[in-house]
């Protein structure tokens, strides 16, 4: 008895557990560019007030927000597509962990932390594209 | 010796002074500027100031250089501009 209880357990505290690590890494992702990223986009759809200096009074936990993005993405990624399978096919417990969502959570994520990442690349070529300078 | 000075600084102070509308440089720090998009932010929101010839904002030193006809715009125009788009301003050096 004690038995299947523990094997049905596992795969619905990791989807719980996928679930939650990729709310982290979207919460993230947006914190991470909500200092740099999101006011140029407001500002370029003519969104802009003294607010804004709210959200670049953020850029100091930028690498605090990434750090945050990475580890949940690495244990995300992990979870989904590389954990190993700790029971037999058929059973139970076998039935797929990740669903859309996760996955899409994941790679959504991933690509916001990358352009976060690389920012500093990227904002010259856009900045000046997104504002017509 | 008074005498002196003070014509020295009257001096300086006519030739300083534009005697007509002219093309003044003020630069402003701008603390908040520490992103890579946000110096192009300051420049597109002092570049709209009516009077405005030309913006360098540099996010390296936090400062904006802006170059204005003074008869179409004041320093403070371009503080505001700024302050508006969420980069407060303050002129830290005026001149022509």
């Amino acid at each position: 008895m004690s038995e299947t209880t523990q094997s049905l357990r596992p795969p619905v505290d990791d989807n719980r557990k996928a679930k939650l690590i990729a709310a982290g890494g979207i919460l993230g992702a947006i914190g991470a560019s909500t200092c740099c990223i999101v006011p140029l986009i407001l500002f370029s759809l003519g969104i802009s007030g003294a607010w804004v200096g709210n959200l670049t009074a953020l850029t100091p936990y930028k690498p605090i927000f990434i750090t945050l993005t990475l580890a949940c993405l690495a244990y995300g990624y992990w979870l989904v597509y590389r954990k190993p399978k700790t029971c037999a096919e058929g059973s139970a417990c076998a039935r797929p962990l990740p669903n859309r969502l996760v996955k899409t959570a994941l790679w959504g994520s991933t690509v916001l932390i990358l352009i976060a990442l690389f920012w500093n690349w990227i904002a010259p070529v856009v900045a000046p594209l997104l504002l017509g300078l | 010796m008074l005498k002196k000075l003070t014509a020295l600084t009257l001096t300086a102070f006519i030739a300083a002074s534009p005697l007509w509308a002219a093309e003044q440089t003020v630069t402003f720090s701008v603390p908040g500027m520490y992103c890579a998009s946000c110096p192009f932010i300051v420049e597109a929101a002092m570049g709209d100031v009516e009077g405005a010839i030309s913006v360098d904002a540099d996010s390296e030193t936090r400062t904006a250089k802006v170059v204005y006809d003074d008869a179409l715009a004041t320093p403070e125009d371009f503080a505001t501009a700024s302050a508006m788009a969420g980069y407060e301003a303050e002129v830290i050096a005026n001149g022509s």
